[in-house]
């Protein structure tokens, strides 16, 4: 019995560190924001107390709601891609050709350069007046857009970016889902007469289900988070906001019109959305995935 | 595996006492630049990066060879925008600078939570009168109710820069700059046209170069248009008034005829350099980050101007141009850290940096206007006038040189203005419909603002 106990307290000093930093740098300062977007604070002076008004500020500001929708409009289109593309180069990935340990480190690379640096690479791309973009467009003699200063085309060339830039990473993980499925399973559908369609759809989608699941929940977290690529590509938030992201506007409410307490109402909103969508895919949609 | 692990432990362990020693080894100069010697350190934050940072640190390491009480130990923060989170983020950790570059806005909420030092205070004992020699417009600047809070440090005037050579090419006088807003428009026609028509000239040339949803240009042309931007009491716009639907619909014709062009950022300015554009407006420290790749001649004169009413000749009579400037650039606050010691340093400094002399070498090499008239006034400055004469412009503007409404929520209102002016050149609907909406929603911020 005392020799249980001691087992149980050795697993709470091992798990010592990670709670510790978590307590610090995650639960505290949730508490925190929260308690500080009931007052107004500009950092110089003492916070005031204004009750739920930042709360009700943020219900009529039309610019909060334009942010909201501009990432909504993220999520839904970069985290479906990034699902499809991941899980195409994945399979790809998956083959035994030569050179496999290369091609892995290419669709790598993207994910552990620095987003700062990877997006003024991008910034060139998209240029519209020397961008490479432009220029393959030319090729095929097609008119020169703007890109990152159309408001059409900006959200999307963001889009497009991030895509690029987290593939690997989601490209891992689904490598790591591929190589979990039994290969008899393979054999035994090869043996019934099963192409490649069907082996897919009844062997690789559902045994796949956990992987894909995992990186749909963290995808959709990760994309209501989209900031850096914003900030840095589309000054201000884009041509007429149009990559007005919630993330950006906290931030230039936050650090560069100094409304701490505003901020912060904006930001736990946002915590509440995710914890919203991440509580739905937990409640729903994990009931269709299959664990083996 | 086991191996693996032992050697990531002993790289962590020697990065860790890495670390540790750096730290001694920084905090033990420290302790031989300053306190060894019974120095006062005075800690000063600035932005001053690139060009600007070699001649700061090069001023503060003379100020600190020249006298043996304070040492100054100058940080480069990066951007005022960084600067400025930086020192809010060391109020609220008590642990602020003694001196930094503020905007005014950031400086009205220091007083009102009584952060930073009244300079009235350390002036009363001084025997020679600073404030007389200020350059006026400094002054007022920094008087807040009546009393001197911030001291004029790092401020600056737009300019216009014009390529002398596409002047000389297209057929005209590269000593005769635009006068008036009519004479540029007139000048960029000539050049766009040019190189449009002109058989082996480089056909992407053009005339007037700017960054897209420019707010600073569009209040200058207000002034030059004889308007207004607040009322006197900051409660109300004057941005629906027709001074400013002169303004937007001045670039807004520019830009569809063609002879304009707007970019993000600083493309415009990328632009000037590779001779693709012929005039720009910019601030005059852009001529301290470009000049280095001019391969051309260039001339930097005052910005063009207005006339309210012309004469029957419709001839340019240099006194009845209506111009006007706005001043750009940061001031300097003393934080009040409760150490008269440092506060006294930190005004030795100031004193000592905007000083006649002084002040006239920071500008010329700068580019960033002088505190004092006496500097304006100074040989080094007329000697240096005499060898450059692009150095001139931005003096001849101090005469009717105003200053942006310090109100609290202005950095609000610029924001809302830029998504107005984007709005209107993107569009290019007329004019008068973006300054009235532009003028109510400014007026909705100032009507709930505290000032």
């Amino acid at each position: 019995m005392a020799n249980k106990r001691n087992k149980d307290w050795s697993a709470y000093l091992y798990l010592m560190p990670v709670i510790v930093i978590l307590v610090i740098f995650h639960v505290l300062p949730i508490f925190y924001s929260l308690a500080v977007s009931f007052y107004e604070w500009d950092l110089i002076g003492s916070p005031e107390f204004v009750g739920a008004s930042n709360y009700l500020r943020l219900a009529d500001d039309p610019m909060f709601y334009k942010s909201l929708w501009n990432t909504v409009y993220y999520a839904l289109i970069s985290v479906p891609l990034s699902i499809l593309f991941a899980m195409l180069i994945a399979m790809l990935l998956n083959n035994p050709i030569s050179a496999i340990g290369l091609y892995r480190t290419v669709y790598f690379i993207p994910v552990i350069t620095s987003i700062n640096a990877v997006a003024i690479v991008w910034n060139f791309i998209y240029h519209p007046d020397f961008g490479l973009l432009n220029k393959i467009l030319d090729i095929f003699s097609i008119n020169p857009q703007t890109w990152l200063q159309d408001p059409f085309w900006a959200m999307p060339c963001i889009i497009f970016m991030s895509v690029w830039k987290g593939l690997g990473y989601n490209v891992i993980i689904f490598l790591a889902g591929l190589q979990n499925i039994p290969k008899h399973l393979y054999e035994a559908a090869r043996i019934d007469g099963a192409n490649r369609w069907q082996q897919f759809r009844h062997i690789t989608w559902p045994l796949l289900s956990p992987t894909t699941f995992f990186v749909f929940t963290i995808s959709t977290i990760g994309s209501f988070q989209v900031f850096s690529q914003v900030y840095m590509m589309t000054p201000r938030g884009g041509p007429l906001k149009s990559t007005m992201v919630i993330v950006y506007y906290l931030y230039r409410k936050a650090f560069e019109q100094f409304e701490f307490g505003y901020a912060l109402a904006i930001a736990f909103v946002l915590f509440m959305i995710i914890f919203a969508c991440t509580l739905f895919n937990k409640l729903y949609l994990e009931k269709k995935v299959h664990y083996t | 595996m086991r191996n693996f692990l032992i050697a990531t432990f002993l790289c962590w362990l020697i990065i860790v006492f890495a670390i540790i020693d750096d730290d001694k080894k920084s905090a033990g100069a420290a302790m031989i630049d300053a306190s060894s010697e019974g120095r006062t350190q005075v800690v000063f934050w600035h932005a001053m990066g690139g060009p600007l940072g070699i001649v700061m640190d090069d001023l503060v390491t003379r100020y600190n060879k020249s006298q043996s009480n304070y040492f100054i130990k100058s940080v480069n923060m990066g951007s005022y925008d960084t600067l400025a989170k930086k020192v809010l983020a060391s109020l609220v950790a008590k642990e602020a600078p003694d001196i930094s570059q503020n905007y005014e806005t950031l400086t009205k909420k220091f007083i009102r939570h009584n952060k930073i030092v009244c300079l009235d205070d350390l002036i009363a004992s001084e025997t020679e009168d600073i404030k007389g020699d200020i350059i006026p417009v400094l002054l007022d600047n920094n008087t807040f109710d009546g009393k001197l809070y911030s001291f004029p440090f790092n401020k600056s005037v737009p300019v216009l820069y014009y390529n002398k050579d596409i002047f000389t090419r297209v057929g005209l006088d590269p000593e005769q700059p635009p006068r008036t807003l009519e004479e540029m428009v007139k000048y960029c026609r000539i050049i766009t046209e040019y190189h449009r028509t002109t058989p082996g000239a480089d056909n992407s040339v053009y005339g007037y170069g700017c960054s897209k949803a420019n707010v600073w240009s569009f209040l200058n042309r207000i002034l030059q248009y004889g308007g207004k931007i607040v009322s006197d009491d900051g409660r109300k716009s004057h941005f629906a008034d027709q001074p400013a639907i002169n303004a937007l619909a001045y670039l807004q014709n520019m830009l569809k005829e063609g002879i304009a062009r707007e970019g993000q950022g600083f493309d415009h300015q990328n632009d000037f350099i590779a001779g693709k554009c012929a005039i720009i407006e910019s601030s005059i420290v852009s001529k301290v980050f470009m000049e280095n790749s001019i391969e051309f001649n260039f001339g930097v004169a005052p910005l063009p101007g207005y006339i309210i009413k012309p004469n029957p000749e419709m001839t340019i009579n240099e006194s009845e141009i209506n111009r006007g400037v706005i001043l750009s650039g940061s001031n300097i606050n003393i934080f009040n850290n409760g150490d008269p010691k440092k506060i006294a340093g930190a005004w030795d400094f100031i004193k000592w940096f905007t000083s006649t002399e002084i002040g006239a070498e920071w500008s010329i090499r700068t580019t960033y206007l002088p505190v004092r008239k006496s500097s304006l006034a100074s040989d080094y400055m007329q000697k240096a006038l005499e060898k450059d004469p692009n150095m001139a412009a931005p003096y001849v503007q101090l005469d009717y040189c105003y200053f942006e409404p310090r109100l609290s929520v202005w950095f609000e209102v610029r924001d809302l203005m830029a998504d107005h002016l984007e709005r209107a050149t993107l569009e290019m609907e007329p004019a008068e419909n973006y300054c009235q909406q532009m003028g109510k929603d400014v007026d909705a911020i100032l009507r709930h603002a505290t000032h």
